[in-house]
């Protein structure tokens, strides 16, 4: 098991965005979240990362409870996100973006003693950022990348630090039709020897990359099975759409 | 413009750029004033130093600090304690080199200490400022109080000027070239060597802190490491600006830790332009020049006409003097290309 969470709870004042909420992620799944707004998604993705302490329950990262560790030190650990709201360093080249990427978890006095463009690892930049489509780019200001470009950049920096867990908040929001097509087809590249949780509202999305699918209701979980259960399933309908309007599906 | 940007691009172009402006200055102030005018122009120089180390704090680290002075005055009076009989630990001409170095170390080290609690404490953004500014206040007003060590509201005097006589260099940097050279050297090997630091890919973690401090720490950067290690080595080019100082004036007050300096110096560079260490330098060299010769015509004119533009540079972007210089020479470029 390399991602479990027992009865996690995560309160805002008098309430509980999240709660008694049981997840077991196995190594190199790649898990969809789906639900309605407010429903608990990212707060869960916030608890797993370390942006929010949780209130109650336990985070366990490989067997080990990292409830105490901050973001960074979870990161360190091999788990990393990309935010909802894109987020690079806007007033930095490119090429730099990955360069941060790639340099992460070491000590800040080595870096002293190197530069940032000749670390033999320009040939690992220049790879990622093939993979993701923008090595023409590399010298762009990315805060002037289009907003899809921008998502694939944080992709991008996040496979850099090599993460064990990979977590994606909504990677195609915004996106057109063609942009989504590549992302889709960047989720399924990167899969391989990775562990990826991805939320996302397009459901055509979910059931192209994930192999199974998580819904959450409420702050807690309503239910988990593989794409074709849970597009059957009435719970997940009326979650969506309200009792008495059990037609049509979820996420349209 | 390859050739201009191949030249000006590596470290040593920090350390050209310094010495061009130094060179300009000099010509300007014997121009105005005959040779002692320089003896004026090199506390222009340090200045600049200082201003430099702000540069590197808010135009690099994105940390906005209202009390610079402080680590100013700090090596001041580092380099005054080893240098006179207030402690009794005068070191003589020994003591002035040792000065120096001590001018650096002492306010770097009470950098990283307030550094650990104010960065592990997440005081960021105007906080950061605002502690900083009353960490100014609070020594300025211990110096002013504190005699025996900071010599109280008269100050301290006699300190000797930089010897190098160990060096095989006779006599000492008193002289008014002397220490206008001593200062340019020293102005001019400390943007070289900050330059260096931010061409390493710590320096690109620099940008990053200042950029998105949040994505950062996702990526695994310990940012409060990286923050510590800018702040420190600002104080102390902060440091030894202020122990030059001391060299060069022979006097030092309470003042040189204080909330008007540290306020002069966000001026410096808000008006020179931020992130680029030479803006900073020219900032701190005109607004000191500008008001050394306006203020003999009229001194509430002066200070209108420096606030004024103090507000012009924060609302028309952070750019500053060498923004504008640089869109102007680029607009200049294009036409003359479009002409030819």
């Amino acid at each position: 098991m390399l991602l479990e969470t027992v009865d996690l709870g995560v309160r805002f004042g008098g309430v509980w965005a999240l709660h008694d909420f049981d997840l077991q992620v196995e190594e190199g799944e790649v898990r969809g979240f789906i639900g309605p707004n407010g429903s608990g998604k990212t707060t869960l993705f916030n608890a797993i990362t370390g942006r929010h302490a949780p209130s109650s329950g336990q985070v366990l990262f490989k067997g080990r409870d990292i409830r105490k560790c901050d973001p960074g030190e979870r990161a360190r650990l091999g788990i990393t996100l990309k935010f909802q709201i894109t987020s690079v360093f806007a007033g930095l080249s490119v090429l730099d973006n990955i360069l941060l990427g790639l340099m992460g978890p070491r000590p800040v006095l080595g870096e002293l003693r190197r530069s940032a463009r000749d670390c033999g690892e320009m040939e690992r930049a220049e790879d990622l950022l093939s993979s993701i489509g923008l090595w023409e780019k590399r010298g762009d200001i990315a805060g002037t990348l289009a907003h899809g470009e921008k998502g694939w950049l944080e992709i991008g920096m996040a496979l850099a630090t090599e993460p064990t867990l990979l977590l994606l908040d909504e990677p195609a929001s915004g996106m057109g039709a063609d942009e989504t097509a590549r992302t889709v087809e960047l989720v399924r590249k990167i899969r391989v020897g990775r562990t990826i949780l991805i939320i996302e509202h397009d459901m055509e999305f979910v059931r192209s990359v994930a192999d199974s699918i998580t819904v959450l209701f409420r702050g807690g979980l309503l239910t988990h099975g593989d794409y074709d259960t849970i597009k059957s399933d009435e719970r997940v309908i009326d979650a969506y759409l309200g009792r008495g309007r059990a037609h049509g599906s979820p996420g349209s | 413009m390859a050739v201009m940007r191949k030249a000006f691009g590596g470290s040593s172009g920090a350390g050209v750029q310094v010495l061009s402006a130094s060179i300009v200055l000099a010509l300007l102030s014997v121009a105005s004033g005959g040779v002692a005018r320089l003896d004026q122009a090199a506390v222009w120089l340090i200045l600049g130093l200082f201003a430099m180390s702000l540069d590197l704090m808010w135009g690099y680290g994105g940390l906005l600090s209202f009390g610079q002075a402080a680590f100013f005055g700090l090596g001041a009076y580092a380099y005054t304690w080893l240098t006179t009989d207030k402690l009794g630990v005068n070191l003589h001409e020994l003591g002035t080199v040792v000065g120096l170095f001590a001018g650096i170390a002492l306010p770097a080290l009470v950098a990283l200490l307030l550094g650990y609690f104010l960065f592990y404490g997440k005081v960021v953004g105007a906080f950061f400022a605002i502690v900083t500014m009353a960490v100014s206040f609070l020594l300025q007003s211990l110096g002013m109080g504190w005699s025996r060590v900071f010599g109280g509201s008269m100050g301290i005097s006699g300190i000797p000027s930089v010897s190098l006589a160990f060096l095989g260099i006779p006599g000492s940097t008193k002289g008014v070239v002397a220490g206008y050279l001593f200062a340019t050297v020293m102005a001019a090997v400390a943007a070289v060597l900050m330059r260096m630091m931010l061409n390493t890919s710590f320096g690109l973690s620099v940008d990053g802190v200042r950029d998105n401090e949040e994505r950062l720490v996702l990526l695994g950067f310990k940012t409060i490491h990286t923050k510590l290690v800018v702040f420190a080595v600002a104080s102390g080019v902060a440091g030894l600006a202020g122990a030059l100082y001391a060299s060069h004036a022979n006097f030092v007050s309470a003042d040189l830790m204080g909330t008007l300096l540290s306020t002069e110096a966000v001026v410096w560079v808000a008006v020179g332009g931020r992130g680029s260490l030479i803006g900073a330098f020219v900032g701190a060299l005109v607004v000191r020049a500008m008001g050394f010769w306006l203020s003999d015509i009229a001194v509430d004119f002066w200070l209108i006409l420096l606030g004024a533009l103090f507000i012009a540079m924060v609302l028309f972007g952070s750019g500053g003097l060498l923004g504008l210089a640089r869109s102007v020479w680029e607009r200049g470029v294009r036409l003359a290309a479009r002409d030819s």
